[in-house]
């Protein structure tokens, strides 16, 4: 399908009034392998911020004081680099489940998709089955209707509740958290965010839906780009499938001309976007093989091969072979390994502390009464690492230089301290007016935890 | 609410929100924003105030351009 073709018809399902959905429950290989990713996803998403490591929560994203916690890791903002690597990986990682598999990420792992099956559970275990549900909306507003709808509205309105709260539990500890809610106590940011976040959960999940998927999501629209011939999609064989039509299971197919298809329409029921995949394939199937489970099931009634729907490639359809190894996959792999191994080497080698020499700019020097010269700078160490550590700090490039700092200095883990240093040499052991010196910061209980900066050490014209 | 509409508000917030989100990651990591608030005025304002701000700043912004980028190509292809 042109892209053009996809707009055109965006924009004019966009122009009609939205007809509401009732997915079909589904069961089988693919829902089970569903349920399992959205559990595993929502898992971690509501248990992670509970989980604590070395007494700190182990993912926080803490915004007032500039850190996060990531693991046995702290990312400081001069650390962002790391934060976008990780992205582009993320990145590429979506670029290489897609060539390989279309829309594996839509299906199973995405959080509009993971939220919304909750919010259809919900929907299915208070108002019932597709049909009863049908049934309900046609009904004139009355009593039973209003509890049913309320109850509905008040249990996805909880579940909602909970993930912004939780969603602030990312960014403000958890465990503080939870009794300020309790307590009305809460920040009126904090209040704002997990509002916020309810509110978007309530509405992508609950009224939103596959809306979400056809006219808001941005991967939906370029991901085409990214299937070849040999990629996974879904697809429904119609030269085995066609002609369609209602037969009884004893019927001969060859004396009434039909294909396998039965025209039960099961597979457009269980649509999470509403459509027919018997027409080909569409930019709105999210992939999430619901349609597969169903019609399985159907040739299992009538005793007929599986797979009239299916996981299959372009060139399979086309008689021909499936690569799955091919140039872009193997520069897809070879990138990810290779920024990945980056990151992980370099977060793991980088400077556990870091020395920032900042020179007093009041005066250049100043000459004591014994003829000492002395220069007067600022010094910040950050301690990056998760433990406190106490260093000796020296300094050389000018013979017989001192300092002031009597060490050892002691910074407390993944803090900051601010110091003033006065440096001072004799006259005579100065070659020039500016000298460079180089300053090393040694932890005393770590050898490798050590850091080297340059500075300049100013001196009278002629000395 | 008809089609035009429809398409512009989801035109310019949509794409802005995500524009929005990553401008926040890539300024404030350079830039404290309470610094910021506190520069105009905003001492009172925690961290997440001023995040929370500066994140809805960018958002307006992004949203803004998104707008009017929308109303004048549609102003260009009907001419
Ligand atoms: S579920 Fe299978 S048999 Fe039924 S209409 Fe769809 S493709 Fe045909
Ligand atoms: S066509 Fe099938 S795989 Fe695609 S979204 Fe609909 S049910 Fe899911």
């Amino acid at each position: 399908m042109s892209n053009n073709q996809s707009d055109c018809s965006v924009e004019s399902s966009l122009f009609e009034k939205r007809k509401k959905l009732y997915p079909r429950e589904v069961h089988g290989l693919f829902a089970n392998l569903r349920i399992l990713g959205v559990s595993t996803l929502l898992g971690i998403y509501y248990l992670l911020p509970w989980i604590n490591l070395n007494g700190r929560q182990i993912i926080l994203f803490d915004l007032p004081e500039r850190k996060f916690y990531i693991l046995n890791w702290i990312f400081w903002p001069q650390d962002f680099i790391y934060l976008a690597l990780l992205l582009i990986c993320a990145a590429f990682a979506l670029f290489l489940f897609t060539a390989l598999a279309g829309r594996l990420w839509c299906g199973y792992a995405c959080p509009q998709t993971v939220w919304t099956e909750v919010f259809l559970w919900i929907e299915r275990k208070v108002e019932g089955s597709r049909s009863q549900q049908m049934k309900l909306d046609k009904q004139e507003n009355n009593p039973v209707k209003f509890r049913i709808k309320a109850k509905k509205h008040a249990i996805w309105a909880v579940f909602s509740l909970f993930t912004g709260f939780t969603f602030v539990g990312f960014f403000t500890p958890i465990r503080d958290l939870a009794p300020s809610i309790l307590f009305f106590e809460l920040g009126p940011w904090e209040t704002f965010w997990f509002l916020f976040y309810s509110l978007a959960t309530y509405g992508n999940a609950g009224w939103l839906r596959e809306q979400v998927c056809m006219y808001m999501c941005p991967y939906a629209r370029f991901q085409s780009a990214m299937l070849d011939k040999d990629s996974l999609v879904i697809s429904y064989d119609a030269l085995r499938g066609d002609p369609r039509g209602s037969r009884k299971k004893s019927d001969d197919l060859q004396a009434k001309k039909l294909g396998s298809c039965v025209d039960c329409t099961l597979c457009v029921q269980v649509c999470p976007t509403g459509i027919d995949i018997r027409d080909g394939l569409q930019y709105q199937c999210i992939g999430c093989a619901a349609c597969i489970d169903v019609c399985n099931d159907v040739m299992d009634k009538m005793n007929y091969p599986r797979n009239l729907i299916k996981y299959t490639t372009e060139n399979s359809m086309d008689g021909k072979e499936t690569t799955f190894l091919r140039p872009r996959i193997l520069i897809y792999i070879a990138l990810l390994i290779s920024i990945l191994s980056g990151v992980v080497y370099s977060v793991e080698t980088r400077d556990s502390v870091t020395l920032n020499i900042l020179k007093d700019r009041n005066s250049l020097y100043r000459e004591s009464y014994d003829g000492t010269i002395n220069n007067s700078y600022t010094i910040k160490i950050l301690n990056m690492d998760l433990v406190d550590h106490s260093y000796t700090l020296s300094v050389s490039g000018i013979e017989g230089i001192s300092s002031s700092i009597k060490s050892p200095i002691h910074v407390k883990a993944g803090s900051i301290i601010e110091m003033p240093l006065l440096l001072s040499v004799q006259p005579e052991s100065l070659q020039s007016a500016s000298n460079s010196i180089t300053m090393n910061l040694q932890a005393l209980d770590d050898a490798d935890t050590t850091t080297e900066s340059e500075g300049r050490f100013i001196g009278p014209l002629n000395p | 609410m008809n089609l035009d509409r429809k398409l512009l508000i989801i035109g310019s917030l949509w794409p802005s929100f995500w524009m929005a989100c990553g401008l926040s990651g890539i300024v404030f990591s350079a830039i404290d924003p309470s610094l910021i608030t506190s520069q105009i005025g905003l001492t009172e304002l925690s961290h997440l105030g001023a995040y929370t701000i500066g994140f809805f700043f960018f958002w307006a912004v992004c949203a803004w351009s998104g707008f009017f980028s929308i109303i004048f190509s549609r102003k260009a292809i009907n001419k």
